[in-house]
């Protein structure tokens, strides 16, 4: 026995265990690789995703047009204080919409102007998660986040896990709150939750949304993020848009024209 | 054994009375929320859990620290316990019990509750919890009850007793993780999205049940003679101290990573709870009240003097449990909501009708472990003679 | 030995208690006859069977409301090839209105609670 046997073997030994190390991808091949670690998700599901795109610029301030077509179609209840409150859509203020946004040395128009919200109908939802009863579920057909209102055990967890204000309780009987009955769609019971659900019903018969239906200025545009030729993607393609709070990962299917 | 429940002096009667006043008066003001709706109760739609879910978390806590008493006495044949464990797993089915009320009083629809079992949602924190919940209920009245049984009858407790009690153990840790990940795994609810908040959910429950423990085993001794030994308290005191040192550790983390990073969003909850933001400071006084009177127990606790003293050591943990039920039971929740996603501060305050409520479940939950550690007394009793 | 009024005691109470359990059943004559309701009928022909839909139109509007909301499909289509809309609305459409159910199932004591948030009136 030698010294260069010994000393082979043992350089032999390491190279092997080398090798291993590679294919098993414990060692890099190189350290100085890089890839870029996503926050906001570029990807989408794939089929139809609805999705809307609001440009903030032409909205009138004052108008609630398309607010008042929504909450009359769905028989959404006005109650005067702001606890019993069910709102589908609404204006606030910027920094309201756009807690992350920078506020600093923002032009005072865009201070000044309200902005839409309403549900975002996310692609990676955190209220579709934490439902316990799949009462509010993402439809596999066309990305809207639906609510089963006779499955809801109102339990209001998805309220909890709703980073953008999007869904209401019915605290008490809505009906009595219901200005003008339409007969387009139910009316909810008490003890349920409710919010936006992107006007499926009307989707179902061909018909745009009513908030985007009755704009008078054409700020809303609706249409299949997914599909490149729709007239929102080509919106999307033209102009810089904001999601609210992309950071969360939940891809918000509203985006906004600032 | 059950029967051992109905023999009792004026003064057991007389409580259990009260008792149940209290309970009529908290089913009474259900059935008018049932009628009307949760518009009865001070929460809204931005802070849309309030007192209900506040008491469900804090009492998850008292269930779990069951296991407190439960491992050292069977797992490591810590003897002192014996006389003791009893009343730990009978303090867990009670509060086991109040958990489930008050999840179900804060439901819209209590009718469909069922529906949570019919379409099981393994990805919805909430499922998970009302398992290892009933789980935990389970394994407690099984493991406690059989134990006594056998203990009544004078013959050892049956073989296949030890598996449960073992379960319960891991199963204790679970289910306050599990309610801890109700919150924690939120996007957007920046003062419960921490991962030391199923730690802090443990340390808290830890310090606050044993504490709760020693105050009901003071009770029983004064009420029935019952004692549950003098070296079984210290012990329980010790783990309350080390518990809540640990307690107060992991909220002091939450302070530093929030206003060492400096991210707004991550201090506006404690800003609000303990500060006020933007002149909104509803609960300020509350979280301080919790903060000194926490740390006063905790005070008194390190020093072995007054933590063996019992008078010192009764006030110490009627401190600690305060200081615990206001942080889990007051702080944690409203503070999750406050502000709102859209940065708005809305304000909550329970009324009336909510409070009888809580109040109402809180005596069936007293009302229970009152029968049931009467059964046990009893048994014990009976044992001694 | 048990005595006579013991006895009594507890056969009247017993034929008492057979009586109160049994009374609806000895009630005299027939389940009262209400007017069978009728389709004022677009078309002419139901989804199902007349008979069918007399016992069974809760399946159906249960059926329908499951895939109409959580599989979107909202067309029912009859084994002769007819199309319909899943919606309570299309029921009305041949069958007037609410008047239709309420008939029966006030007789039948039936509640369902459809009606709190379809077509309430």
């Amino acid at each position: 026995m030698n010294e260069n046997r010994r000393e082979f073997i043992r350089k032999t030994g390491l190279g092997v265990l080398a090798g291993l190390g590679v294919a098993s991808g414990i060692f890099p091949k190189s350290s100085f690789e890089t890839a870029v670690a996503s926050t906001t998700h570029e990807n989408s599901s794939s089929g139809t995703r609805w999705g809307m795109v609001i440009d903030t610029r032409k909205c009138k301030e004052g108008c609630t047009k398309c607010i008042d077509a929504c909450h009359e179609v769905h028989n959404v209840p006005q109650f005067d204080n702001a606890k019993d409150e069910i709102k589908w859509i609404w204006k606030s203020p910027y920094e309201n919409v756009f807690p992350g946004e920078s506020g600093q040395f923002v032009s005072e128009e865009t201070r000044e102007r309200s902005y839409l919200a309403l549900c975002n109908h996310c692609d990676n939802p955190p209220c579709v998660r934490a439902c316990p009863t799949q009462a509010t579920f993402k439809r596999s057909w066309d990305g809207i986040v639906a609510m089963d209102y006779h499955r809801c055990i109102g339990c209001r967890f998805c309220m909890a896990a709703c980073p953008y204000g999007a869904r209401s309780f019915n605290w008490r009987d809505p009906r009595p709150a219901i200005q003008k009955r339409s007969q387009a769609y139910p009316t909810r019971e008490r003890g349920v939750v409710e919010k936006c659900n992107f006007c499926s019903e009307r989707l179902a018969q061909g018909l745009k949304p009513a908030c985007v239906a009755e704009c008078p200025e054409g700020a809303l545009t609706f249409g299949d993020l997914n599909d490149s030729q729709s007239e929102v993607r080509m919106l999307l393609e033209k102009n810089h848009t904001l999601q609210r709070k992309s950071e969360l990962g939940t891809r918000p299917s509203v985006f906004y024209i600032i | 054994m059950i029967e051992k429940a109905l023999k009792g002096d004026r003064i057991y009667w007389g409580w259990i009375v009260l008792l149940l006043v209290i309970i009529s008066a908290g089913v009474f003001s259900y059935i008018n929320q049932l009628t009307t709706g949760l518009t009865l109760t001070g929460m809204g739609r931005d802070v849309s859990w309030g007192v209900y879910i506040a008491q469900f978390t804090f009492l998850v806590g008292v269930a779990a620290s069951a296991v407190m008493v439960v491992l050292p006495y069977y797992l490591h044949d810590y003897k002192a316990f014996g006389k003791i464990v009893i009343i730990g797993e009978f303090l867990a089915v009670a509060a086991t019990i109040m958990c489930v009320l008050f999840i179900l009083v804060d439901l819209g629809r209590p009718d469909r509750v069922l529906n949570v079992l019919l379409y099981p949602t393994p990805h919805s924190m909430l499922f998970w919890d009302a398992t290892v919940l009933n789980g935990y209920l389970l394994l407690n009245i099984v493991s406690g009850w059989t134990v006594l049984g056998a203990e009544r009858k004078g013959v050892p407790p049956p073989k296949w007793v030890k598996p449960v009690i073992y379960l319960s153990i891991p199963w204790a840790f679970s289910i306050h993780t599990v309610t801890a990940f109700l919150y924690a795994g939120l996007p957007g609810r920046h003062l419960w999205l921490t991962a030391v908040l199923a730690p802090r959910f443990l340390a808290s429950a830890f310090a606050a049940g044993p504490a709760i423990l020693i105050l009901v085993s003071y009770i029983l001794k004064k009420t029935t003679g019952f004692d549950a030994g003098k070296q079984a308290i210290n012990k329980l005191s010790v783990i309350v101290t080390y518990a809540a040192i640990l307690n107060f550790f992991l909220l002091g983390m939450e302070f530093f990573t929030a206003f060492y990073s400096n991210i707004p969003g991550h201090m506006h909850g404690l800003q609000y709870l303990f500060f006020g933001l933007h002149g909104e400071g509803q609960l300020v006084p509350w979280m301080w009240l919790s903060v000194i009177v926490g740390f006063g127990s905790l005070l008194v606790l390190l020093i072995p003097k007054l933590r063996t003293s019992s008078p010192w050591l009764i006030a110490a943990c009627i401190g600690i449990v305060v200081s615990i039920w206001i942080d889990k039971g007051v702080g944690l929740i409203i503070g999750g909501f406050v502000p709102s996603p859209l940065e708005e501060i809305v304000g909550y305050i329970p009324n009336l009708n909510e409070i009888i409520i809580t109040i109402g479940v809180w005596a069936i939950g007293i009302l229970i472990l009152t029968l049931l550690l009467k059964v046990a007394v009893a048994v014990k009793a009976q044992d001694q003679a | 030995m048990m005595k006579i009024r013991e006895l009594i005691l507890i056969f009247g109470g017993l034929a008492l208690f057979f009586f109160a359990v049994t009374y609806a059943f000895w009630q005299e004559g027939k389940p009262k006859k209400i007017s069978t309701p009728v389709a004022k009928s677009p078309s002419e022909q139901c989804v199902e069977s007349g008979e069918y839909m007399r016992e069974s139109h809760m399946l159906v509007l249960d059926e329908w409301r499951k895939s109409a909301v959580r599989d979107g499909d909202r067309i029912h289509v009859t084994p002769d090839g007819r199309e319909f809309e899943k919606s309570l609305s299309t029921c009305f459409e041949c069958h007037g209105s609410r008047g239709f159910c309420v008939n029966c199932h006030t007789y039948a004591s039936a509640r369902p609670n459809c009606f709190g948030c379809h077509h309430e009136m």
